[in-house]
């Protein structure tokens, strides 16, 4: 496969700003946002377990990122 | 609107305001409410506190019909981290993150032709190692962005790494979207044990430049939905040092590339369920890379409450990759291309993990224990595997953590 740079990958990148096109028509008020505030809806809720299941992963499996800014390898085998 | 109008929906607007608990009320009052973005948050910090997680790792032994020689018994880590968040003021936040790692057990080395496949050589003295990890960040808030910046060391006998990483988010005026840009660099370097007995490589250098954007939407009062991409630039030495390839009756050392782009891209849900009061969250990757590495990683969990104490969660995670050109197990003759690997991680594989996690919430604190299986299989993988990778792993992870907030 030939590696091509995101911005030509233009399914995904379509799919991408249409997805957030539509939902910007969303409209929730304030009042309505309680449930969306509880710790267990959080994109991380805990971010040492977050850390450790990356470093896992990453060490097993041939791909990585996607979770947030990279940190150091290691000399995992 | 009429002054009289204005007052009426003002104080239908209350009533409604009463419903809610203090801390809801508190987060409502900044016009915030977004989900769980202690770390993404444009003005807000977070929670300030101190963690603990203890994590033991154990990789069940290599089954002896894919083993040709060599220790069965593969790796155990014990793992302790801890992380401090404080905040200075109101616009400056810190976090402090350490981890300690002991490793010991075997790895494996290359595979061999056998009579029913490949053989997995291990290698034959048990390895023990530490690793220390450090990184410090600091948070601050200027109106609408947050700036992010970190900088981390983690050393072990044979591997130092050292990064950074900056990131920036920006709220939308209507506290509905969070957009995020940010980069990180790492500068590793490698230093193999007994690099001249065994003809390795004395010391190496790699570095990786990564860059990514996302947005976070609230979709309803329910539902909130990221979707991102990053681009990870790869260079130097990326070989595994301790990786051996058997080709043609000689055992050589592996050669990967010397460089490797990688893109994701992600979308991370949260549902939150009305009837159980449970929080549903999917979070799904697409992996590709110039080396032909394409991967799907899909990890469901749900957040069931129980009572006003107790949480539950269960989850599962899938993840599916297929192999660069340059990787078989063995190879029966000099390969076309001027690289090889045998390593059973860039094969083409499946790999499912079951996990299941309890904690405990006091009004300050939290216990958590949780644990994990994880298998890896060819017969789990979307693609087609050309070969059997007998080194294939599966996994027991067992965990406990403590939670403090301030």
């Amino acid at each position: 496969m030939k590696f091509s740079p995101w911005w030509t990958d233009w399914r995904r990148l379509a799919l991408f700003i249409a997805l957030f096109a539509l939902s910007a028509c969303a409209h929730v008020e304030p009042w309505e946002r309680g449930r969306l505030a509880q710790s267990r809806m959080a994109l991380v809720e805990d971010p040492l377990l977050s850390a450790m299941n990356d470093h896992v992963y990453t060490a097993k499996e041939a791909a990585s990122g996607g979770t947030g800014p990279a940190g150091g390898g290691c000399g995992c085998n | 609107m009429a002054p009289g109008q204005r007052a009426e929906a003002a104080a239908a607007t209350d009533s409604k305001m009463e419903r809610y608990s203090k801390a809801i009320r508190s987060l409502l009052a900044t016009s915030l409410g977004l989900p769980g973005m202690q770390d993404l948050l444009a003005k807000e910090l977070p929670e300030e506190g101190a963690d603990y997680r203890y994590t033991f790792y154990d990789e069940d032994p290599i089954p002896q019909n894919r083993l040709a020689f060599g220790d069965p018994r593969r790796y155990e880590i014990e793992s302790h981290q801890f992380r401090v968040v404080k905040n200075i003021d109101d616009s400056y936040g810190l976090e402090l993150n350490f981890q300690h790692e002991t490793m010991s057990g075997s790895s494996p080395w290359y595979a061999v032709p056998g009579p029913d496949g490949p053989l997995q050589v291990m290698s034959g003295a048990t390895i023990r190692e530490r690793r220390n990890q450090a990184d410090a960040g600091v948070r601050f808030l200027r109106g609408d962005w947050s700036h992010h910046a970190a900088v981390g060391y983690s050393s072990e006998n044979d591997y130092v790494a050292r990064y950074g990483s900056y990131s920036v988010e920006l709220e939308s005026a209507d506290g509905l979207r969070v957009t995020s840009w940010g980069v990180s660099y790492s500068n590793d370097e490698v230093t193999p044990t007994d690099a001249r007995e065994f003809g390795r490589v004395e010391s190496a250098d790699r570095d990786a430049l990564s860059g990514s954007l996302s947005v976070t939407q609230v979709l309803s009062r329910n539902t909130v939905l990221q979707g991102g991409v990053s681009l990870t630039r790869q260079s130097g030495f990326l070989s595994d040092p301790y990786k051996l390839v058997w080709i043609g009756g000689a055992v050589i050392a592996e050669n990967r590339p010397d460089e490797r782009r990688m893109l994701t891209w992600t979308a991370r849900l949260r549902h939150f369920v009305e009837g159980p009061e449970a929080a549903l969250s999917m979070d799904y990757r697409y992996f590709r890379d110039d080396w032909d590495v394409a991967a799907h990683t899909l990890d469901i969990s749900w957040k069931q409450p129980i009572g006003e104490t107790w949480e539950v969660i269960p989850s599962v995670r899938y993840h599916a990759q297929s192999a660069p050109d340059f990787y078989a197990p063995y190879f029966l003759s000099q390969p076309g291309g001027i690289h090889w690997s045998s390593d059973y991680r860039l094969g083409t594989f499946g790999a499912l993990s079951y996990r299941l996690h309890a904690r405990l919430k006091g009004e300050k604190w939290s216990l958590s224990m949780g644990a994990e299986y994880y298998d890896s299989d060819e017969s789990l993988a979307l693609a087609t595997p050309h070969f059997d990778s007998p080194g294939l792993v599966s996994f027991w992870r067992l965990s406990a953590a403590l939670r403090f907030l301030y």
